[in-house]
């Protein structure tokens, strides 16, 4: 067994880096902290320039498949460092006005996008589950980083409870595939699924499990509980965080899995993915419809799209992971923004609910702009990247024959225009309570203008991301 | 052979004797101290059917850390377990009912003969034969080298475990006073002494801070 270890460059830049960072943070003084984002930045953006120039074109394996590389993991490392940039850069401003230990704070952080990126990256169960817990681990901790805000507390317990729990079904589910294919590697998988005449019930159970286990990691209905509590008592950038990074991360595992090793038996889970689909969409946006507060909106919102994204997945067999891959990148850039927006009021206001949005317009037209055409993409309006993204979720879905789930994404997607507008009323049309205008450091300015630039410039000419979507989805097949 | 029969039994009943003492004896650092003698005896029999890193495992971590942990908070914390105890029959009749389905579960599984006790012949990479390689080496053949990233992964979550705990519980205190150095030398008398003028007789003025 011959390791090229250059191959996991990246890995290693970013987890030296959390290292530098939570050592950093001992040695200096409570006024120079404000350091420790900066190096996490240009160290990141060192990760991001090291492996797009070096692993560009690269499809190799390490450690006997357990890890690949390939452009598929590319497309999700560039895409895990970039975002963990962005989610740095948010943070700035939060965590000086609002929490406690920015050193171990951003350690953590840059600890659960190597996470992200070895999920991405593994080709076998067990490491995916390692990487899993790595990632959910740092997440707990994130979660209830406002120690003293109670939801907080109340946001991660749920959270380590359901986690811990989810877990235990995944591994479950992990060792009953194991005990009866006796591998846990995803192309070994599925060359025995393929020579199997008949399915064991065993099996059958050890992979229902396995999506038991994922659908609690990316909030799918029935698994959803948690996301509510975890997504308002998180820490705003977290809950950005958690929204994209973790839902992303799970999709990238969900998808090499599906794609490479459960393919052979498509006929078996797609029945199932498309019930989870349909109800998470549903209820989702259903639900949300009911919240006062933005952040708790905004998780049943991301719950509605993670039903579209399954329905994604359920289509993967005719189409590819390209629409799943294009509607992540859309949601993640919208998403970051509308999180930005809600932290950058937050940090003046201290006001997280929908009512305390009223004005937002006047006082900050900047903010108001970004987030109103933040909620506009997330509803999926054209010339917005929701559009675009949504419109080849949907169209793949109808091509795989799935016309009436593509109709009833469609009718939710309509559901989650009118709570998306009530936000918007508020901000735009209720007057203010308070018309002082609110300051917005230039930082959070500047990354507001990319996001924006990020929606509308991928919404009007998505090629160039076409094109690293299509060159990753070749990969996967 | 009849060697290992005898052993096996001595450590069977040992085992079950010990784990009935853990629920049964008053005292909970004798529930413990029992804990530990079951482990001892469940090595023992690990080791007759030649897993012997399993039966190493079992009492570096649970004898040596998890039951010491146990014995510590038992003997630390100030639970009155008579109390805890109290109305513990009353339980029986639901737990009895759990108890006699599990057993029955069991039985017949195994009566139906419908488990293979042999590993699956489809088996992709088998494991070593166990005549042949120890299953320690057999374990690091491949812990240090195809699962080199998992080790280390275990690793990093542990780290984060710990960063975490202690993030997240560490509290500046203010009722201590701590010497700072700095501070004291900087003093002056302008800002250390006050000087007010009371009224005599008056009440109410005098504050002492």
């Amino acid at each position: 067994m011959n390791n090229n270890f250059l191959l996991l460059l990246p890995e290693f830049i970013v987890t030296g880096l959390a290292f530098v960072v939570l050592g950093l943070d001992l040695f200096l003084p409570e006024r120079r902290k404000w350091v420790l984002p900066i190096v996490a930045v240009v160290g990141l953006v060192v990760a991001l320039v090291v492996s797009l120039r070096y692993l560009w074109g690269v499809s190799d394996s390490l450690y006997d498949g357990v890890i690949r590389v390939d452009g598929y993991a590319l497309f999700f490392k560039a895409f895990f460092i970039a975002l963990g940039g962005v989610v740095v850069l948010v943070s700035v401003d939060f965590v000086r006005r609002n929490l406690e230990h920015p050193g171990e704070y951003y350690g953590i952080l840059l600890f659960t996008v190597v996470a992200m990126m070895l999920l991405a990256a593994s080709g076998e169960l067990l490491t995916a589950y390692i990487s899993l817990e790595l990632l959910s681990f740092g997440l707990y901790v994130l979660v209830a980083y406002d120690r003293y805000n109670a939801k907080s507390n109340e946001g991660a317990t749920k959270y380590i409870l359901l986690g811990a729990f989810s877990s235990a079904l995944l591994l479950f589910g992990i060792s009953q595939v194991y005990g009866l294919l006796g591998t846990t590697r995803f192309d070994e998988i599925s060359s025995a699924l393929s020579s199997a005449d008949a399915l064991s019930p065993g099996l059958i159970l050890g992979i229902a499990l396995i999506i038991a286990g994922l659908g609690f990691k990316v909030a799918a209905v029935p698994f959803h509980m948690w996301a509510p509590d975890a997504y308002e008592g998180a820490p705003i950038p977290i809950t950005a965080h958690l929204a994209v990074g973790s839902k992303a991360a799970a999709f990238a595992l969900v998808l090499r899995l599906f794609a490479e090793a459960f393919m052979p038996i498509v006929e078996q889970w797609q029945i199932l993915l498309i019930g989870l689909a349909v109800i998470t969409m549903l209820l989702g946006n259903l639900v949300a419809l009911a919240q006062r507060n933005l952040k708790r909106l905004l998780a049943y919102s991301s719950v509605g799209q993670v039903g579209y994204l399954l329905m994604g997945v359920a289509a993967l067999a005719a189409t590819g992971s390209g629409g799943i891959m294009l509607h992540l990148v859309a949601y993640a850039v919208t998403n970051m923004a509308a999180f930005l927006c809600l932290a950058a009021i937050y940090n003046i206001t201290g006001r997280d609910d929908i009512a305390g949005m009223a004005g937002v317009a006047r006082r900050a037209p900047l903010v108001g702009l970004v987030f109103a055409v933040s909620l506009f993409s997330l509803a999926g309006l054209p010339i917005f990247v929701g559009f675009t993204s949504k419109f080849y979720l949907f169209n793949a879905a109808a091509a795989q024959g799935l016309l009436w789930v593509a109709g009833i994404a469609i009718f939710s997607s309509l559901i989650s225009l009118y709570y998306y507008l009530q936000v918007v009323r508020q901000l735009y049309i209720e007057p203010a309570e308070d018309a002082a205008p609110i300051p917005v450091p230039r930082l959070t300015l500047g990354v507001l203008g990319a996001l924006f630039a990020g929606m509308v410039g991928l919404g009007v000419y998505p090629a160039p991301l076409m094109e690293a979507v299509q060159y990753a989805s070749d990969a996967l097949f | 052979m009849i060697i290992q029969t005898i052993m096996f039994y001595v450590l069977a009943v040992g085992t079950v004797g010990a784990g009935v003492m853990v629920i049964a004896s008053r005292n909970p650092v004798h529930s413990v101290l029992f804990l530990i003698l079951a482990f001892f005896n469940s090595a023992g029999l690990f080791v007759m059917m030649g897993a012997e890193f399993l039966a190493m495992i079992l009492i570096i971590v649970y004898v040596g850390a998890v039951a010491v942990l146990f014995l510590f908070v038992v003997m630390m914390l100030d639970i009155n377990f008579a109390e805890l105890r109290a109305g513990f029959l009353q339980y029986l009749p639901i737990g009895g009912v759990i108890g006699i389905i599990l057993l029955a579960e069991l039985v017949m599984v195994f009566a139906s003969g419908a488990i293979e006790i042999e590993v699956p012949t489809n088996v992709a990479s088998p494991t070593p034969p166990p005549d042949e390689v120890t299953n320690t080496q057999a374990l690091g053949d491949v812990l240090y080298t195809r699962y080199a990233y998992l080790f280390q992964g275990a690793g990093f979550i542990l780290l984060i475990a710990m960063v975490g705990a202690i993030v997240l519980t560490h509290r500046r205190r203010t009722d201590v006073r701590r010497q700072r150095i700095a501070d004291q030398v900087a003093r002056d008398p302008k800002a250390a002494v006050r000087l007010t003028d009371i009224e005599p007789g008056a009440e109410g003025t005098w504050k002492s801070d």
